[in-house]
């Protein structure tokens, strides 16, 4: 195979060349598009950061100036006369935060950027079922996502009620502005409608994908464990998205056209009745957001769990553990999502039946979640591991996420969940799962599928200039959040807390042996976050530098790993292979006795058994 | 699925069948509404019931015949079980939650 | 490079691509309008009774919603049969069942746009603040007016949608105006809005400047926002510079600093009043967008304030009375509803008020068979035990309007056999020497009014998810439409080329189809006849 790298370059030249606006634009290659979406979400992602420094200005040092931005012509505008970050700024950065980290940065990364790169590779398809629709799913994803920046510089600044826009107040915000349209708010719900249309198209081109095009000999059980989370991850957004298009178009009449669909009746705003009919609930809107809203934290984590679940069994040279539980947990783990979404909601009065049930079944669906981190941690015992970037990130992964998933245990009940709702504990758990967790496993996908596109492999003193501050800074940016949300700090407080000055020197902190009080770790916080960015330039540099001076691959398969993506030529052209693949055992077939080498790859034939017979994919 | 061509025009009777009592039930609904009434007068329940199980009935035939699900693969009818059970989510778990709210103080007659 | 399975199903799962591809879409499709069921139910369901208003059931003509049924049932077997037409080969076959589908659609369409139509512009309902609703037309008096005129008609309530103040209640204050002042460092333009549209670029003075016209105003009004924008932010600056010389600087505490003498202040004054040179009037719709009016001001939410006064009869709507919804009155109040007493003419009043008393007999007697001997509820009772939706029936249809064009808002289900014809004579029409084009006027006062709009989707939450279901599921046909008349047009190529193909197309478009229909299928009982 290793002679391949070589005949990535002219094996395009056999072709004709299409233009480049056809090439890395409008492309219909899964693996551009994968890129494309990769690029975006990572920027993304860095726009989503830097809104947070700011607001962690704020939380740290609520009445001093903000340093920097209080010159820059336009942001200066939106400061107070004191230089200082206004609530309605805070606001509106705390909810496009959100916003952008979730619908535009780890949604895109996992699904879009490797689950359009990986997936038809790992499954031997030669590209996606439906390559147009791929395109314009990248495209309406790109379009919501400008639509978002693009809110910022209208007058009334981006939306400011929340990610989770909760009606009524995302309804009535900035309707004092001439133009409802070209208000933040309502330029949210627009951008949603783009991006759910995003997610629907990818979700049904995944399903039909893995469904149908699948290699002679992959069979459903030799499909990789990430393959399976994508077909999981793909059914979530099918089915779970639709009531929040449903809800944001609900919104969106109440907002410019004067519905009054989640309007309560005698509803006062300002002092004065509101003018409209009345007779809404709020608690619908609530009801269909979190319908979507906790599949979506599955989104967020099962592909995540894939990429370790890919990278720390190369890196063991052991097995998956597990690999067939972990499969059904993913399904079971699907199956419940749908069902446990009003435990963001034991606040809003729901009787004693629905909690109790509601409670009932979000500890169950913690059971499938331990399983797969579980299995992950098993996978590790024994095996001689290789700690390369990508496998440092991965094994991070697992404490972290094992931590955001353990305090989401207390969240689960009720009678808990009253003291803890909307405090800094939330916050805390739901970044532990997605910051150090979901994020790290996506920049340990990145170091490890990187040489398979460029032919070079990252650095690796970068990497580890990358990860340890990292890991440092994430648990100094989170951990204190326990703290103080048990204390009692609510989430979207612009001075921080200033209330809870008096709570200082509280227990939990004596008992670490900290003298400060509890309003203090706000500044080991924000500290944290800062360097954390920092933190972030040696990959940002590793990213650029190694794509032309990075150590070169010698092989098509650098980390001598098992599944199909590696069987392909590096890059991968269009088409993807150049022999029909087939998949001749399962996926993880590492350090097998008596085999020559620690690991088999799946294409290599299996001298005792033949391929299920299959009907195989016809080819150019 | 490759039918011969005597195949389909055999189906072709079939679907006026089906489309003659697609017009008998919707017939059938506008009757509930006019003449027939369930329970107390106006609408009330029992009208609901009835009304939502001959839109059952009817849905069910053209998903069925028209849309060829009585001769579908597998497959088809394990998307459509996933898509019940959380459509169902959606119904039922909602209306879970409202018959079950914590009672307010004010107001009359909640 | 190929994408297998195209045209030909594959093997073990046996399906092409595109047809698992239609059938996942459809699965969200089905959570797309399951979250709107589920929205329908949850916001009938969820109606406290006596505080919000009852659900308003059975209140549309079920005639043209069944013929809508008809011509879609028909078009789903047009589709299959334009397939089967495909499946034999047969081009011709496959050319007229499809032409069919697209005029079934076009149909639906049409009617559909009527339906709406009478929503918007005929039918007005105004909630008077005791409970009592008065259905009828509000009469305009303005149709002359460039405001009104503009926001006139259906599309009117959507302007919102399009970028700009929302018009959609029908409801106006009539004001005259000395003065207004303008807060001009606030980003909103409100008031030029309306002077744009209404093209009122009066006489006027600002301080001792004369404007006249609109280019005038224009020179005027940009110009000084600049420039008081300008001011501020210099204001600001200074201030900034201070703060953020002692803060960072000197590290002084900011509240230590914000007590300094010299602390540069902003107090820049923002506002500006404009003198008109004579009273000028005004016809603001009623929205949230005006906060609020009294004898002598009138607000915008961005904080335009208008100075004079309501004009002659600003605070009195004229309306015709269609008809009475007391649903919210215990019955025993419901003959002292305040709604009565606005009616002008006495005659007309006294027989309306016959007529439901008549009607309300029939009812009690009906509700009475249902309790046993000497149990009916007190006032009290009923309010709390019936509830008003139980005794829902005093919802009284009073006068036929002129066109003859059948009111849906008609219902009353005291009658429990109900013909289905939109043809029949309202059987409690006043009589008593009106003429079917004799209108019963009403005049209410403004102080009155709860809320009041046309049967838009802004009337209450039935209409809202009315026309948001119908509406989504129109868009829905006519997206389908395209598609279909898409491949009429356009697939004779690709039927000499591979015929399988596009029979598969349009197997793949037919299944769209059948759900469309399957939706209006559901959507039909729901809306129409419960
Ligand atoms: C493993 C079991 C888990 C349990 C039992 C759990 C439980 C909860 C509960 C009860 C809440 C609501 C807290 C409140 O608002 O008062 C919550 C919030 C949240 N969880 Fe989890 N969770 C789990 C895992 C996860 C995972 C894996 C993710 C994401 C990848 C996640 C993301 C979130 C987010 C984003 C929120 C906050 C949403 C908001 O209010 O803005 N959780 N969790
Ligand atoms: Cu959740």
């Amino acid at each position: 195979m290793s002679s391949h790298a070589s005949h990535a370059e002219d094996h395009g030249d056999h072709h004709h060349d299409p233009p480049f606006w056809k090439k890395y634009v409008f492309t219909t290659d899964h693996k551009v598009i994968g890129i494309q979406y990769g690029i975006v979400s990572l920027l993304f992602l860095a726009v989503g950061f830097f809104l947070m420094m700011i607001m962690r200005w704020s939380i740290a040092y609520p009445d001093r100036p903000i340093p920097f931005l209080s010159s820059m012509p336009w942001f200066d505008s939106w400061l107070d006369n004191e230089a200082r970050v206004g609530g309605d700024l805070y606001n509106m950065l705390g909810a496009m935060h959100g916003t952008i980290m979730i619908f535009l940065g780890v949604v895109p990364l996992a699904f879009g950027a490797f689950g359009n790169y990986v997936t038809p590779l790992q499954i031997g398809a030669p590209d996606m079922a439906f390559p147009r629709v791929n395109m314009a799913s990248f495209w309406s994803f790109f379009i919501g996502g400008v639509m978002m920046l693009a809110s910022f510089f209208m007058p009334s600044g981006a939306a400011k009620a929340g990610w989770t826009n909760y009606s009524p107040i995302a309804t009535i915000t900035d309707t004092h502005f001439l133009s409802l349209l070209w208000t933040g708010g309502t330029q949210w719900l627009l951008a949603m409608v783009f991006l759910i249309t995003s997610s629907l198209l990818g979700a049904v081109n995944f399903i039909t994908t893995i469904i149908n095009l699948r290699c002679k000999g992959m069979s459903w059980m030799r499909m990789p464990f990430f393959v399976w989370a994508m077909l999981v991850t793909g059914f979530l957004l099918l089915l779970a998205f639709p009531p929040l298009e449903v809800a944001a178009i609900m919104q969106l009449l109440d907002r410019t056209t004067g519905t009054s669909f989640f309007i309560p009746t005698g509803l006062n705003v300002n002092g004065m009745p509101m003018d409209a009919a009345g007779g809404g609930s709020p608690l619908l809107y609530q009801h269909l957001f979190w319908f979507l809203g906790h599949p979506e934290v599955y989104v967020l984590i099962l592909p995540a769990i894939a990429i370790v679940a890919e990278i720390i069994p190369n890196n063991t040279r052991r097995p998956l553990w597990g690999h067939h539980t972990m499969v059904y947990s993913a399904m079971v783990l699907g199956f419940f999502s749908f069902i446990v979404w009003a435990h963001h909601m034991y606040m809003t009065g729901m009787g004693a039946g629905v909690t109790t049930f509601f409670q009932t079944v979000t500890v169950l669906i913690s059971v499938p979640s331990v399983i797969l981190i579980t299995s992950l941690m098993i996978s590790l015992w024994g095996g001689s591991i290789r700690f390369n970037t990508p496998m440092l990130f991965a094994t991070a992964f697992l404490p972290m996420f094992g931590i955001g998933g353990l305090t989401g245990l207390p969240l689960a009940f009720s009678e808990l969940d009253l003291h803890l709702h909307d405090t800094y504990y939330v916050i805390g758990h739901f970044h532990y799962v997605v910051a150090p967790g979901s994020l790290f496993a996506l920049f340990a996908g990145v170091y490890y599928w990187y040489p398979k596109h460029t032919g070079r492999y990252m650095n690796e003193t970068l990497g580890h200039l990358h990860f340890w501050p990292s890991l440092i800074c994430m648990n100094g940016i989170f951990a204190p959040m326990f703290l103080q949300g048990m204390a009692g700090f609510h989430r979207r407080a612009v001075d921080g807390g200033a209330a809870y000055e008096q709570l200082s020197h509280t227990p939990a902190l004596q008992w670490l042996g900290l003298d400060m009080s509890m309003i203090d770790l706000n500044i080991v916080t924000s500290a944290s976050a800062w360097i954390m960015a920092i933190a972030q330039v040696p990959f940002v540099i590793n990213f650029f530098w190694s794509a032309r001076m990075g150590k070169k691959v010698t092989s098509d398969n650098p980390w001598q790993a098992t599944t199909l993506e590696w069987a392909t030529p590096t890059p991968p052209p269009h088409g993807n292979f150049l022999t029909e693949p087939v998949a001749c055992r399962d996926p993880y077939e590492y350090s097998v006795p008596g085999a020559d080498t620690d690991f088999t790859p799946q294409w290599e034939p299996d001298p005792s058994g033949t391929p299920e017979p299959e009907e195989s994919p016809v080819h150019h | 699925m490759s039918h011969g061509h005597e195949d389909h025009s055999s189906h072709i009777k079939e679907y006026w069948w089906v489309f003659a009592a697609l017009m008998f039930f919707t017939g059938l609904t506008v009757a509930v509404w006019g003449w027939f009434d369930f329970g107390r007068p106006g609408f009330s329940a029992g009208d609901c019931v009835v009304g939502l199980l001959i839109a059952c009935v009817k849905a069910s035939l053209v998903g069925l015949i028209f849309m060829h699900l009585r001769e579908e693969r597998g497959l088809i009818y394990k998307i459509l079980v996933f898509t019940f059970y959380f459509f169902a989510a959606l119904m039922f778990l909602c209306l879970f939650a409202l018959s079950d709210p914590i009672r307010p103080v004010f107001g009359v007659n909640l | 490079m190929e994408i297998p399975y195209e045209v030909t199903p594959r093997r073990d799962t046996g399906l092409f691509n595109s047809k698992i591809g239609i059938w996942l879409f459809l699965a969200s499709e089905v959570m797309l309008f399951g979250g709107l069921f589920s929205a329908y139910v949850f916001l009938r369901v969820g109606i406290h009774e006596g505080i919000d208003n009852p659900w308003p059931e059975r209140v549309q003509e079920p005639l043209l919603g069944a013929v809508n049924t008809v011509v879609l049932i028909a078009s789903s077997v047009f589709v299959v049969l334009a397939w089967v037409g495909l499946k034999m080969r047969k081009w011709r076959t496959f050319q007229i069942y499809m032409s069919l589908v697209i005029g079934c659609a076009l149909t639906f369409l049409v009617i559909k746009t009527r339906e709406y139509q009478t929503k918007m512009v005929e039918h007005h309902g105004i909630n008077l603040k005791d409970g009592s609703v008065i259905e009828c037309e509000i009469l305009s008096d303005n149709a002359k007016d460039p405001i009104e005129k503009r926001r006139a008609g259906w599309p009117a309530g959507f302007a919102g949608l399009f970028g700009h103040a929302n018009g959609y209640s029908t409801l106006k204050v009539r004001f005259l105006a000395e003065s207004v002042t303008l807060s001009l460092d606030s980003a909103s333009l409100l008031f030029m809005d309306y002077a744009e549209k209404g093209e009122l670029w009066p006489a006027s003075t600002v301080g001792d400047r004369k404007i006249d016209g609109k280019s005038q105003w224009e020179d005027w009004f940009f110009p000084a926002k600049r420039d008081i924008l300008a001011k501020l932010s210099e204001a600001r600056s200074l201030r900034r510079d201070y703060v953020q010389r002692e803060v960072l600087g000197k590290s002084r505490k900011l509240d230590q600093v914000l007590l300094d003498k010299d602390l540069p202040a902003v107090n820049v004054e923002t506002k500006v009043t404009i003198k008109f040179d004579k009273p000028l009037k005004f016809n603001v719709p009623g929205s949230y967008r005006t906060a609020s009016h009294t004898e002598s001001s009138l607000s915008f939410v961005d904080g335009t304030q208008l100075a004079g006064a309501l004009a002659e009869g600003g605070d009195m709507i004229e309306v015709l009375v269609h008809g009475m919804d007391l649903q919210r009155l215990p019955i025993s109040q419901q003959m002292s509803a305040k709604a009565w007493s606005l009616i002008v003419d006495e005659h007309q009043r006294e027989a309306a008020k016959m007529a439901y008393k008549e009607e309300q007999d029939k009812v009690v007697a009906e509700i009475r068979k249902h309790y046993p001997e000497g149990k009916f509820p007190s006032v009290e009772e009923e309010k709390h035990q019936l509830g008003s939706r139980r005794v829902n029936v005093l919802h009284i249809h009073l006068h036929d309007h002129a066109d003859g064009e059948k009111h849906g808002e008609s219902q009353e289900h005291a009658e429990p056999k109900k013909e289905t014809g939109g043809e029949e004579k309202d059987p409690h029409a006043v009589s008593g020497g009106h003429a079917n084009n004799e209108f019963i006027l009403a005049r209410i006062p403004r102080s009155e009014v709860l809320y009041a709009s046309n049967h838009g989707p802004w009337y209450n939450t039935y209409y809202a998810i009315y026309f948001t279901m119908t509406g989504l599921h129109g868009l829905h046909v006519l997206g389908g439409a395209l598609v279909l008349g898409y491949m009429l047009v356009f697939g004779k190529k690709l039927y000499l080329k591979n015929p399988e193909h596009l029979a598969n197309r349009v197997e793949v478009g037919g299944l769209f189809w059948h759900f469309v229909d399957l939706v209006w299928i559901f959507l039909f009982p729901i809306m129409y006849l419960m």
